[in-house]
């Protein structure tokens, strides 16, 4: 007797509304995890309009142009996986992988739980012709550049991947909405996106029909994982599901709920009320640098820096704010030791200089030095 | 090879040894893996040795300090590879302090899993919650040890 395969179910959406893109797998996940859907899934679609979506820890303030997002009625989005902000459009393809936790199919093992769920990705690829690897960790490329983005999360109790075929990619609108500070600067991001990622597109010179895609990728799956893919609908309670985050995931709470660490600092207020915590503030030509520092006398404790001022490389803040740690004020030369960590870690800070970073610290120990 | 030291376990597979001090208690409900000691009437939790060795720690993110939460709920997620894992609370209670030491280097954990504590938590219920068939309790060697080889064996990381 021949041992029967794993069922999944397979949900072919086709065309969708950009958010319910983004939507429909986390309420799926979140079904997965609460047994409203009754087996592990995949699903299947692509956005009518575009739609920019950050990672799960990004602070978007700090990454996406939101002015010109609103500008242009391009809705922005937080998803639970991680990686960076993305521009998705229509010329992209999306599949989500939801499986719960008990599922025996998918590795545990993150290195391992990404060459399972692309290797089918690449091998979609190379059926139409394109020479594509995957690359661990989580890495589709073609001769060094990408064409696949992927990441992956746990939701409650279901695992997930989320990721996309790229059809045709949209430099120049992705440029667009990426915060830079200036446009000699943006036209770098878009040769830089020229060189690094591809697209069927790029690779064949035409895009060829999605339907042919889709079948190539159910195939490749199903013999990777071993399964039979049934097609289907998503259940009644996932619809409901998808409802209630709705109301969720267009809110300023869930957009703008990381704040680097503004949280970590601000609680110090409540639970150290001796400590000194001011808000200093000063405007460069480069754009606002706000500062919250707490005090312990002249000694600076701890740091918060943010604002709309530019600084690369963009993760260099946290170490900034670290060599800040314990520099006492009454020592005098602040803006030197800035400009010495600025030289020594290649920051470039485009219309703000060392003595600006400084004279908003200084600000701020000037609201306690005064009292 | 799993060697029992009077103080710790320490398990070696292929990739690494695996370090587990006996001096705290370990909350396995998946994806497990949170250290817990106690400290006066708090309790300081942390990622163990194995969680941490998933990947290196990009970023950390915790609920907010003050709202109380069950056992086994969501208290905070870590992102490795792009990969988003959930942390639990090991008991129910609500945070009091966040660590920031670990927010601003994530990969302080990455180096010494058990000298970082990511939050405090002010247990509400605590002589019940530690009676949790997810509790591994403080010294309980043979315990810490099935559920540890069980994971290895899980994550395709066997003893050796």
């Amino acid at each position: 007797m021949t041992k029967s395969k794993h069922e999944w179910d397979l949900i072919i959406l086709k065309e969708n509304d950009s958010l319910n893109t983004q939507l429909v797998w986390h309420a799926a996940a979140l079904a997965r995890s609460r047994g409203i859907q009754p087996r592990d899934l995949i699903i299947i679609d692509w956005p009518t309009d575009p739609i920019v979506v950050c990672g799960f820890h990004q602070v978007i303030e700090r990454v996406v142009d939101i002015d010109y997002c609103r500008k242009n009625n391009i809705p922005i989005s937080r998803r639970a996986c991680g990686g960076g902000a993305v521009l998705l459009d229509s010329n992209q393809l999306f599949y989500n992988i939801i499986a719960h936790i008990d599922s025996t199919l998918l590795p545990r093992n993150i290195n391992k739980f990404f060459e399972k769920t692309l290797h089918p990705v690449a091998q979609t690829y190379r059926h139409f012709g394109i020479n594509a690897e995957y690359k661990p960790v989580n890495d589709i490329l073609v001769n060094n550049r990408k064409i696949s983005g992927n990441g992956a999360g746990l939701l409650e109790d279901a695992q997930v991947l989320v990721g996309n075929f790229i059809l045709d990619f949209p430099r120049k609108e992705m440029a667009q909405i990426l915060k830079v500070p200036s446009e000699k600067f943006r036209d770098k991001v878009i040769k830089s996106l020229e060189a690094g990622i591809s697209s069927f597109k790029d690779e064949l010179g035409f895009i060829p029909q999605r339907d042919s895609i889709i079948a190539e990728y159910i195939k490749q799956i199903e013999t990777a994982f071993d399964i039979s893919l049934i097609e289907t609908q998503l259940e009644p309670g996932t619809l409901e599901l998808m409802e209630e985050l709705r109301e969720t995931y267009l809110t300023d709470e869930w957009l703008f709920q990381v704040k680097a660490r503004g949280d970590q600092l601000t609680s110090k207020v409540k639970i150290h009320g001796s400590s000194h915590v001011v808000e200093g503030m000063y405007k460069s030509k480069g754009g606002l640098i706000t500062v919250i520092c707490e005090f312990n006398g002249s000694v600076l404790s701890d740091i918060l820096i943010s604002g709309d001022f530019w600084i690369l490389p963009d993760t260099i803040l946290p170490k900034f704010e670290r060599f800040l740690v314990n520099y006492n004020l009454a020592e005098g030369d602040l803006s030197g030791r800035i400009s010495t960590f600025l030289e020594e870690n290649e920051c470039e800070t485009p219309g703000t200089s060392s003595s600006d970073l400084a004279q908003a610290i200084q600000n701020a120990y000037s609201k306690i030095s005064n009292t | 090879m799993t060697k029992l030291g009077s103080k710790s376990i320490d398990i070696t597979t292929e990739k690494k040894t695996y370090h587990f001090p006996l001096d705290r208690y370990y909350f396995t409900q998946e994806p497990g893996h949170i250290w817990l000691k106690l400290d006066g009437e708090n309790l300081n939790v942390g990622f163990d040795d194995f969680g941490q060795s998933q990947g290196p720690i990009l970023h950390i993110r915790t609920r907010p300090i003050g709202k109380a939460f069950s056992q086994g709920k969501a208290f905070g997620t870590v992102e490795t590879n792009k990969f988003i894992g959930q942390l639990r609370f090991p008991v129910s209670g609500s945070i009091v302090e966040a660590n920031s030491k670990v927010f601003d280097d994530p990969q302080l954990i990455n180096n010494a899993p058990y000298n970082q504590w990511i939050v405090k938590i002010r247990p509400t219920n605590l002589d019940e919650d530690l009676k949790s068939e997810y509790i591994i309790s403080i010294g309980d060697r043979d315990r810490l040890e099935k559920y540890i080889v069980s994971e290895l064996v899980k994550y395709e990381d066997p003893p050796i």
